[in-house]
């Protein structure tokens, strides 16, 4: 019972995040205790075959029929219980010019099946969040400060060997660059039978080799790339990744992630590097994951566009802060941070033609951060205290936060 | 016969122009060189007359234009016949096969030195970059490469041999303590036969000028290993193996390792060269009785046929080893084909 913060509820009962500082525990909607919502990993339903992974534990274990879960697309406003809560976040990487600071006091809550967009420009700290979350922030930046709490469990404070487990089995992730993320050398369907191997789903060396074992493994995987939409996972599964589009790398990408029925999938730009049709199909795949399963999902894009067409909530990223987060439609309709209406407006739009008006300037040096808003420079509502002081992340009009001096109340 | 088969086969009947390019360039540089067989001969003997020197030329053909010993050479290898060796009269088939064995023997043993040696330690440099293994067996790394094996070689024997007497100074093996002959290697034919001191006998006295031998080749090997581990270290699968939740080790050697020994086996494929033609000096250094040395020898006395034969062989190891590279390659990363 460790979740108790958060400030302001969302907008269906849900809690948005709020900075640690402000909020204290105090009462607040009733919550599942940690070790209630581990159980929701038996309920979840294979997303569309209705089978799901069995943890190997001796002989009869095997691929159980599971229950089509009636609970798995309840809506959103009853499965509140924070899976996720972020609070404090801090990552810097020490460069020769000095830290370079990536993540500057992130808080993130989200609940179970929540869907989240994290958007911002390139290098403005969403991946590193990502990163910084699975602990897998790479050498040599480290995190400084901040939780991660995962259904009542400090991240930060477990060993390298439990935080192991805790990857690819309740948080995965897929990157951007499918076909830089899969191994070259490996078959598709070693690499996903990889993941259920690792957490104890299919049995490791030396029993692996067995022809029984071959079999499971080999009907675990063409399912698992059968329900991620792969045609054809029969014979595709001894494929190499060359030997698949971008879009079927990415699905096979995913597929390898939800091996193990995570809770939360971290989405590292999965969209980026395909073509706009697949774009859709992926995303349609990861919604259809969440609907059914409840995955959690966690997506980072600079496409406001996809944002937009899936989540629920944002939280727009500048220089390693959020600096405005809440409901998708209050965002983007009614944007109050200057960054957030500057990021409106320099997207094209079909039928006007009307120029488009970029941010001017650039992204500041996240080595020499000056004491004051970091927007400040490029900002056109600037004020003299904004280039003195760091403004706070507050809760506006009840539905969202925004950091900004500037802001309406 | 599946595709590979097939492409195999293509390379293998494509080192036929090869070798004849090769039997023709030798035999043209030979000729080249001042002096002939004969001269060298009768410089060792003394009170010999022209016609001695005239008839030993016709016995041996010398007389002939160069076309024409060219023809007889080449019609020669094509029924397989290698001719027979000028000064000792012996068949050059035979004495090739029997310094074979002995060459074959050091060069695997210095390539299976430096791969054990090389691999590990280019991995450990590679996952703790700048740390103080890195650094040093960088700088280690440096001085073998550095370091001509005449000089590594005599070092050897003056610490190994000399002042800590652990190891003998040369030869392949004490006499007496001879296995068995059924491959000709002395370790494998120990171990066929179960024959525990000639085996540890053989690897004493292989170990000096295998160390020597392959030193160089550890060397390169090991900062190929290495850059090409801080390459593929860097690599999206390898971060993603990691959010999979794979053990570190198993990042290490199964994603990242099996990735950067693509590059590694060309470089290894190309060191074998320098593990037969480096063998010359080193097998002369330690007295080892292999194909280096008989060719040293053949070269001095402008032993033609010998020489040619040799040579021959040489550039057929060549090809093999580089079609052992390219199978190797296909096999380590799907994305070629031969």
């Amino acid at each position: 019972m460790a979740l108790e913060t958060g400030t302001i509820p969302g907008p269906c009962g849900r809690r948005a995040p709020g900075r640690s500082a402000d909020c204290a525990p105090g009462p607040d909607i009733p919550r599942k205790q940690g070790g209630t919502v581990n159980n929701a990993r038996s309920q979840s339903a294979g997303y569309t075959a209705g089978i799901e992974p069995v943890r190997e534990s001796g002989v009869a274990a095997g691929w159980a029929p599971a229950r089509v879960a009636a609970d798995a697309v309840r809506p959103a406003d009853e499965r509140a219980c924070a899976v996720l809560q972020v609070s404090g976040l801090s990552t810097v990487y020490p460069t020769t010019r000095g830290d370079v600071q990536a993540v500057r006091g992130v808080d993130l809550t989200l609940g179970e099946g929540d869907v989240l967009a994290i958007v911002g420009e390139s290098g403005c700290g969403k991946s590193a969040c990502l990163l910084s979350i699975m602990r897998l922030v790479p050498h040599p930046g480290r995190i400084v400060a901040g939780s991660i709490m995962f259904v009542g469990r400090d991240l930060m404070s477990l060993s390298a060997r439990e935080m192991r487990e805790v990857r690819g089995r309740d948080i995965a992730m897929v990157f951007q660059d499918p076909m830089t993320t899969l191994n070259p050398a490996f078959r598709v369907g070693d690499q996903i039978a990889e993941s259920l191997r690792v957490h104890g789903f299919l049995p490791g060396l030396p029993a692996s080799l067995t022809r029984r074992s071959r079999v499971r493994q080999r009907e675990m995987v063409i399912e698992l790339m059968r329900q991620v939409g792969i045609p054809s996972p029969e014979t595709r599964h001894l494929e190499y990744p060359h030997q698949f589009s971008g879009g079927m790398q990415q699905r096979v990408l995913i597929a390898t992630a939800l091996a193990c029925r995570p809770k939360i999938l971290l989405a590292d730009e999965p969209t980026t590097a395909l073509d706009v049709t697949i774009q859709a199909q992926v995303l349609d795949l990861m919604r259809e994951i969440n609907e059914t399963t409840g995955t959690a999902i966690v997506l980072v894009t600079h496409d406001l566009a996809i944002a937009a067409e899936f989540c629920r909530e944002v939280a727009v990223m500048y220089a390693g802060q959020i600096v405005e987060q809440g409901p998708i439609d209050a965002v983007l309709e009614d944007p109050v941070h200057p960054y957030t209406r500057g990021l409106l407006r320099s997207i094209p739009r079909l039928g006007e033609r009307k120029p488009l008006t970029p941010i001017m300037g650039e992204v500041p040096d996240l080595a020499a951060l000056g004491p004051g808003c970091s927007f400040a420079p490029r900002c056109d509502v600037r004020r003299p205290c904004c280039d003195i002081s760091q403004p706070e992340l507050v809760a506006v009009d009840g539905r969202r936060l925004v950091r900004c001096h500037a802001r309406r109340d | 016969m599946r595709r590979t088969h097939v492409q195999i086969l293509e390379r293998v009947l494509a080192t036929i122009p090869i070798a004849l390019g090769v039997a023709i360039a030798v035999f043209i540089f030979m000729r080249l060189m001042p002096g002939d067989p004969v001269d060298i001969m009768i410089g060792e003997a003394g009170g010999v007359t022209q016609e001695d020197i005239h008839a030993l030329k016709t016995e041996l053909g010398l007389d002939q234009s160069l076309p024409v010993q060219l023809g007889r050479y080449l019609a020669g290898l094509v029924r397989g016949d290698l001719g027979y060796s000028i000064p000792s009269s012996r068949p050059v088939a035979v004495v090739i096969l029997e310094a074979l064995p002995a060459t074959m023997e050091l060069a695997l043993c210095s390539l299976l030195f430096a791969l054990v040696i090389a691999v590990p330690i280019g991995v450990v440099s590679a996952v703790r970059q700048r740390s103080f293994i890195d650094r040093t067996s960088m700088a280690a790394s440096f001085l073998g490469i550095s370091m001509p094996a005449f000089w590594l070689g005599i070092l050897g024997i003056i610490v190994f041999s000399l002042h800590l007497r652990w190891l003998p100074t040369s030869g392949r093996i004490t006499y007496g303590f001879e296995p068995a002959t059924i491959t000709g290697l002395f370790t494998v034919d120990a171990l066929l036969t179960g024959n525990m001191p000639a085996l540890w006998d053989a690897l004493k006295h292989l170990a000096l000028p295998a160390a020597t031998l392959g030193a160089g080749v550890a060397a390169v090997v090991a900062r190929v290993v290495r850059s090409s581990m801080l390459e593929v270290l860097r690599a999206d699968y390898v971060l993603f193996a990691r959010a999979k939740g794979v053990v570190e080790r198993a990042v290490t050697i199964r994603h990242a390792l099996r990735n950067a020994l693509i590059p590694t086996v060309t470089v290894v494929g190309l060191q074998v060269g320098t593990l037969l033609g480096g063998n010359m000096i080193v097998e002369s250094i330690f007295g080892w009785p292999g194909l280096g040395r008989v060719v040293v020898d053949a070269i001095f006395s402008r032993d033609y046929p010998l020489v040619q034969a040799a040579v021959m062989v040489y550039a057929l190891t060549f090809v093999v080893v580089n079609l052992a590279t390219d199978v190797l390659y296909t096999y380590l990363n799907p994305k070629m084909t031969l």
